[in-house]
């Protein structure tokens, strides 16, 4: 496992050097015709941004290490050895904290590299994205590795992959009432501007729906930190609870 | 290290499966033997094993390892045992040096010294992975592993099936050289009686769930035997003397459980002795009392 995880780091660490090189382009090289052109410009940018950032973020899940355990019957042989059920928790928990951090970091230093060579300043809402991002990769992971713990069987762990689809309940929850409020601010701006063109009213649609996005994720990050905290926490206890659990 | 007289006690384990209960299980491993549990495939050896090791909680019964309570004390007891499975439980991606270094952060009395010189023994490769080792080789890893961190009890539920004679033989000979060591002792289950005749001590058949016999080896072998008679005298000996008897078109060969007894009681039987393989096959059977 370790080898596997040095070599996606490498891999990813490769990926953020080759944005760089995106970005540098951008600035001064072939790519230099896009700065005349805002739209484009920042497409290159959050691309630049947002790709590296979800690579990282990946890193995060480790399912396929619960999945390896139970194949080779670790687990079991697990049950045989003097670690308490707490301690192994623990150090399980304190490694998801510093892959956690590694990969968070390594967002921030591509996010400040990518701004120096822009010439961008940098925007702590960018950040909080960040956050958010590996807040719902930790909580699609704790479902899916809680799930896999508790599963006794290949097909159990096998189903338990598809487990993160319950996230689709709150998500589509709070799609509609999305979906309504924009329904809401298109009909009042068509009101306001009723001698606009298609293509200009297209284009102020676009600024309204993302400066609502925009208002909408500001209201979430004041819980993403206690979010991340408490799946830390609960997935502490889960694991703690699973080890000490004897099979029936 | 606490006084101790038997290595592992059980008295009374039961455990209810749907269609399959471990029913009153009760047998002693005394310190410094080799304990054969024996039993055909589904008889209960692993459930027993497992019940032992805490990987599944029994219904009823008490369980004590080195006089301890195996729940209570379970972290104390784990560093001094060591377990070996039928199937290698080590990741594939992993190698030998790697496991070393796992096992040096669990146990507090790993050798390193210990462990290279048993893969020395076992000419097994330091650097290779794990999924590119033969059978043998991987219970040989395993077993390697097992003895590195001066465990005083091995715990082994069918370590031996599936390896060849020559692998089996060189196994062996590691284990009774662990028991030089008196205050080591080995519970060993198998259904391969071949191996425990040639090293156990000490014997437990199950069959069923249920503990038919347990005790020294020799005398379980010198107390049974194998009967031969003709049909008719066959018909003369009573069902209460005998075990279960196996009928051919030539007579009859009848195991039974006292051959003083016997002999005292008929006088003249011819009285062959018998193997674990054969008193297992008659036991197996006993329930028919005839069988072909």
């Amino acid at each position: 496992m370790k080898k596997s995880l040095i070599h996606n780091f490498f891999i990813a660490f490769s990926v953020m050097i080759l944005t760089w090189l995106v970005i540098l382009s951008a600035e001064i090289g072939n790519l230099s015709f896009c700065r005349d052109d805002d739209m484009a410009y920042n497409a290159i940018y959050n691309i630049c941004i947002f790709v590296v950032t979800f690579i990282f973020a990946i890193f995060i899940c480790n399912t396929d290490v619960v999945e390896s355990d139970f194949k080779f019957g670790w687990r079991r042989y697990s049950m045989c050895l003097p670690i308490p059920p707490i301690k192994s928790a623990f150090v399980k928990t304190i490694i998801k904290i510093i892959i956690t951090l590694t990969s968070f970091l390594m967002q921030i230093l591509n996010y400040a590299v990518i701004c120096a060579v822009s010439g961008k300043s940098f925007q702590i809402s960018y950040i909080m994205n960040f956050l958010l991002i590996i807040a719902a990769c930790l909580l699609s992971d704790f479902i899916t590795t809680t799930f896999m713990l508790a599963s006794k069987n290949d097909r159990a762990i096998n189903l338990s992959k598809a487990s993160p689809i319950v996230l689709m309940i709150p998500l589509l929850i709070i799609s509609r009432h999305f979906f309504v409020d924009i329904q809401k601010i298109v009909a009042t701006f068509q009101e306001e501007h009723p001698d606009m063109n298609s293509d200009e009213m297209a284009m102020d649609m676009t600024s309204i729906m993302l400066g609502y996005i925009k208002n909408t994720l500001s209201n979430i990050y004041v819980f993403i930190i206690p979010t991340i905290t408490i799946i830390f926490i609960a997935g502490f206890i889960i694991n703690a609870m699973i080890m000490k659990r004897r099979d029936k | 290290m606490n006084d101790y007289k038997n290595a592992i006690e059980i008295c009374g384990v039961t455990k209810k499966y749907d269609g399959f209960t471990l029913n009153n299980v009760s047998f002693n491993v005394p310190k410094g033997s080799i304990m054969g549990f024996i039993g055909q495939n589904g008889a209960g050896k692993t459930t027993t094993i497992r019940s032992i090791l805490n990987i599944i909680s029994v219904d009823e019964g008490e369980i004590k390892i080195f006089g301890m309570d195996y729940i209570k004390d379970e972290a104390a007891i784990k560093e001094r045992i060591a377990v070996v499975f039928d199937e290698i439980p080590f990741h594939d991606s992993f190698s030998a040096t790697n496991m070393a270094k796992i096992f040096k952060g669990i146990y507090e009395n790993w050798s390193d010294e210990t462990f290279l010189n048993y893969l020395d023994r076992f000419q097994l490769p330091q650097k290779k992975k794990i999924g590119n080792f033969s059978k043998g080789m991987k219970m040989k890893l395993q077993i390697a592993c097992a003895l590195s961190h001066n465990a005083e009890l091995l715990v082994m539920d069918e370590a031996t099936t599936g390896l060849d004679p020559v692998v089996r033989s060189e196994i062996l000979d590691i284990f009774l050289e662990y028991l030089q060591d008196e205050t080591h002792s080995i519970l060993m289950s198998s259904h391969i009686t071949s191996d425990l005749e040639k090293i156990a001590d000490n014997v437990t058949f199950i069959n069923r769930g249920e503990i038919l016999i347990s005790g020294y080896k020799d005398k379980i072998l010198e107390d049974h035997g194998i009967l031969k008679c003709s049909k008719r005298d066959y018909r003369d000996i009573e069902p209460d003397d005998f075990i279960s008897a196996r009928l051919n078109d030539f007579g009859a060969e009848i195991l039974i459980s006292d051959k003083k007894a016997m002999l005292k009681k008929y006088s003249g039987a011819v009285i062959d002795p018998v193997t674990l393989d054969e008193m297992m096959l008659y036991y197996v059977n006993r329930d028919k009392k005839e069988w072909r």
